[in-house]
């Protein structure tokens, strides 16, 4: 009997074992697995947006900020818009060290405190600040699989800004409208705010600090408040109803123009998920 | 119909189980638990940097939990109900909620057990297994599905789990995450055959294997859907001396951990031990490589650990020892330690009346040696096998040494105290701080208790770190009064006197007590939590610096 129950055993650990691996050769990227939709020139393409939580003390950050890039590569600007939140525990500036930078922002704070996520523990991420089956907050390394399925989705809004900007008095005029492309029901609100790219300062880097790393898509702050405006009433939108706002501020003087983006992006209040994004620079 | 087919089965059930049969079950029913909750309300403090606007409204934070089994005979079937409500500062805002997330129901007998729902298991020291709760951490990693226990021989133990783990609330839906399933075998030759029953040499071994499948979603890599993880452990023991042995070889792993490397993972664990009366001598050996074991691949923290990868070094719990805590190293760590208690015999000249006893403990250790795989690859870049590693060289990069020396003597039946010692070497990378480089301190305590009456003592701790590096030097005091076995009062500090920056030479006051009846404890605590990293086992969690009341309640039935 002994004999037997040792025969069954090993050959179920047998058939465990055989099934239980997957070893991958070499070359292991992926060059046939390309998800990017074909670019159609059409201009009511879905822009989905990629919120990057970081901190210039965070030691796994710039793997998060260097998978935002690659998306960017990947799937294009007009597919991807990347905001890098500098919030919480990570972003707190240290005067009289190399990490005296202040990347924080009021409405990076606020959505952070909202969301929730430098406590979670960044680097963390929100693609379209959808609610997804694993959750809202996500590491970086789903991002891309989220951003691949956020853009299967139809676009429900065209969305275009145009900025005029006085290089003199530093005074930004930007124009945001839009276009429903459906019947849609529920509270929608339009955010606008400014990064800014090319930014030096101290990063950690895994156990390295670099003294001149380069910081990109830095959320400088809002223009329309950290929750934005709302851009349609009583709770329900025909399909081509139109929206047009337009704001004017004046840059701080630390910020660079020509390194300045407007962001623009449209959510549903209820759940807070974005349904379009766009980008233009200031200076272009 | 669908509505009232619960209650027909209900009214089926009573109407044929005789008042009798009611009553033997009622008699032979047991239920247990245990229960806590943690409340902590928050207020301002602007030396600490604490405002209004940091606290932003959610004064109050609050953990609780309550865990039940029921036992009839060889059936058994427990529930535990969680809320976070917000969660405490310092926990995963992802805990936020409440309810059931924990249920399980298990049937024995003499041979076999069957459990389905949550439940918890551990193959060997962990290295390809583990799940468990610890709730100081809010860590959770139990699997959600069946395990079937067989023992088809004596001392031939046979376990299969399957199923998914837990991720906060979030229920499992098609490819959120992956399906973990494992076996694990374990037999004692001393139970198993007659000619070692009665043998002085003791011995076992034990094999695991682990597998994860998960839908390869990523576009850049080519994920491995299925990845194993195995090992081999051998238990033996000889008289006064125990040997213990567990390798583990994980195949290609590729994760965000690792940052997408195709090398696979190996881990060695070691220890001998010798014990006597009056002496106790340990030694181990670890070495982990690329060990992180998860069940989706793009998580990081702790969340979703497949595997448990156990501490080397001392866990100590006075407030400036644990400072500096030792969080394991998933992606590669070798290390040491020799533990040596020894107690100096009563009525001898140096042990006294009532002898006294004598620590020691050294523990170091380093990083893995990582070399080029090529002359055109990074170490540890993307998409590629990463490096190798030499597997028994030692990396030069100490990442903690500590060597503590602990004496503790009863004087008299009224007083007894204990010193203690500790120097520490600790490379603030562990905690994310790589440009604080590696902070060296030695640090001293005195802990005297004296007893007025039988119930009635006093305890008193002083201890100092002294260290040039991170926040500089460091004193504490506490004071204790226990009236046994109800009360406890106590008031403590912490004080950074030697900051570098004169701001921040803080105080870190406490006050507190207690009131314990039977299995039930309520305490209430006012004052400032110093940030900080609390570890349990290896894993951590960090602690933000707070200001307020604290209050907890537990019991257990």
């Amino acid at each position: 009997m002994k004999k037997f129950y040792a025969i069954v055993a090993a050959i179920i650990f047998g058939i465990f074992i055989f099934s239980a691996c997957e070893k991958v050769e070499p070359p292991y990227i992926d060059n046939n697995n390309n998800p990017v939709p074909p670019d159609t020139g059409n201009q009511s393409v879905k822009t989905v947006l990629l919120e990057d939580y970081t901190g210039h003390k965070c030691p796994n950050c710039p793997d998060a900020a260097r998978e935002a890039e690659r998306l960017l590569e990947t799937y294009g600007k007009s597919k991807v818009v990347v905001i890098a939140v500098h919030a919480g525990f990570f972003a707190v500036p240290h005067p009289g060290t190399i990490f005296d930078l202040d990347l924080n922002s009021d409405a990076g704070t606020e959505w952070d405190n909202y969301f929730g996520i430098s406590n979670v523990g960044n680097p963390k991420g929100m693609i379209d600040r959808v609610e997804f089956a694993d959750g809202r907050i996500l590491d970086w390394g789903k991002w891309d699989a989220k951003v691949s399925e956020e853009l299967e989705k139809n676009p429900q809004i065209k969305l275009n800004i145009n900025n005029s900007f006085n290089t003199g008095n530093k005074k930004l005029t930007t124009t945001v409208s839009g276009q429903f492309l459906e019947n849609m029901e529920g509270d929608y609100f339009l955010q606008v705010c400014i990064t800014e790219d090319s930014i030096t300062g101290a990063q950690l880097d895994g156990i390295d600090v670099i003294e001149n790393y380069v910081f990109m898509h830095v959320l400088r702050g809002d223009i329309n408040s950290a929750w934005g405006e709302k851009i349609n009433d009583n709770g329900t939108t025909e399909q081509n109803q139109e929206f047009e706002k337009t704001y004017s501020i004046t840059l701080n003087n630390d910020w660079v123009p020509e390194h300045c983006n407007v962001v623009a992006f449209v959510y549903l209040d209820s759940d807070k998920s974005v349904i379009q994004a766009a980008e233009q620079a200031i200076t272009e | 119909m669908k509505k009232f087919l619960p209650a027909a089965l209900l009214l089926l059930f009573f109407s044929t189980v005789t008042r009798a049969q009611m009553s033997d079950i009622w008699n032979k029913s047991e239920i247990h638990g245990s229960f806590e909750v943690d409340g902590q309300y928050y207020h301002a403090d602007e030396p600490l940097g604490i405002y209004d606007s940091l606290i932003n409204g959610r004064v109050f934070g609050f953990n609780g939990f309550a865990d039940l089994t029921y036992t009839l005979g060889k059936f058994s079937a427990g529930l535990r109900y969680e809320s976070y409500m917000p969660p405490m500062a310092g926990f995963d805002s992802r805990l936020e909620g409440n309810g059931f997330p924990h249920m399980w129901a298990s049937y024995s007998t003499d041979r076999f057990s069957f459990t389905v729902g949550n439940f918890y298991e551990q193959f060997g020291n962990g290295l390809t297994l583990r799940s468990y709760w610890e709730w100081t951490l809010a860590y959770d990693n139990s699997i959600n599905g069946v395990k079937i226990q067989f023992e088809p021989v004596k001392g031939l133990l046979v376990k299969g789990v399957y199923g998914t783990q837990r991720f906060f609330w979030n229920k499992y839906t098609k490819n959120s995450r992956g399906i973990v399933k494992g076996l694990d075998a374990e037999l004692d030759f001393n139970q198993a055959f007659d000619k070692f029953a009665d043998s002085k040499l003791r011995m076992s071994v034990g094999a695991s294997a682990v597998s994860k499948y998960q839908r390869d979603d990523n576009h850049t890599y080519k994920m491995p859907r299925n990845v194993g993880n195995f090992a081999g452990r051998l238990a033996l023991g000889y008289g006064k001396f125990n040997f213990n042995a567990e390798y583990a070889y994980k195949i290609n792993d590729p994760s965000a951990v690792n940052n997408y490397i195709y090398k696979s993972g190996e881990s060695l664990m070691a220890s001998l031990s010798y014990s006597t009366r009056g002496l106790g001598v340990f030694l181990m050996f670890k070495r982990l490589d690329n060990m992180s074991f998860k069940s989706d691949h793009s998580a990081t923290g702790n969340v979703l650990d497949i595997n448990f990868l156990p501490p080397l070094t001392d866990p100590h719990t006075y407030s400036l020892m644990a400072m500096y805590p030792y969080a394991t190293q998933p992606n590669g760590e070798m290390g040491i330690q020799l533990q040596v208690n020894y107690k100096i015999p009563r009525k001898s000249k140096l042990g006294g009346k009532y002898g006294t006893n004598i620590s020691f403990n050294y523990s170091q250790v380093n990083d893995i040696v990582r070399n080029p795989i090529n002359d055109t690859t990074g170490i540890g870049e993307s998409g590629t096998l990463g490096y190798t590693s030499p597997f028994f060289q030692f990396g030069d990069k100490v990442l903690y040494r500590d060597l503590n020396l602990e004496i503790e003597k009863k004087f008299n039946r009224k007083f007894k105290g204990l010193v203690k010692y500790m120097y520490q070497e600790f490379d603030m990378a562990i905690q994310g701080h790589a440009e604080k480089g590696v902070v060296f301190s030695n640090i001293a305590l005195v802990d005297m208790t004296y007893k007025f009456t039988s119930k009635k003592a006093l305890r008193c701790e002083l201890q100092g770190l002294w260290t040039e590096e991170d926040k500089g030097n460091w004193a504490a005091v506490l004071l204790e009064y226990t009236v046994s076995p109800h009360w406890f009062f106590n008031v403590q500090d912490q004080y950074n006197y030697g900051n570098p920056v004169g701001s921040e030479r803080l105080h870190y006051y406490t006050g507190a007590f207690g009131y314990t009846m039977g299995a039930t404890r309520f305490s209430v605590s006012y004052g400032r939590q110093r940030e900080g990293v609390v570890c349990v086992g290896g894993v951590c969690r960090v602690v933000p610096v707070s200001s307020g009341f604290y209050v907890t309640i537990s019991s257990n039935f």
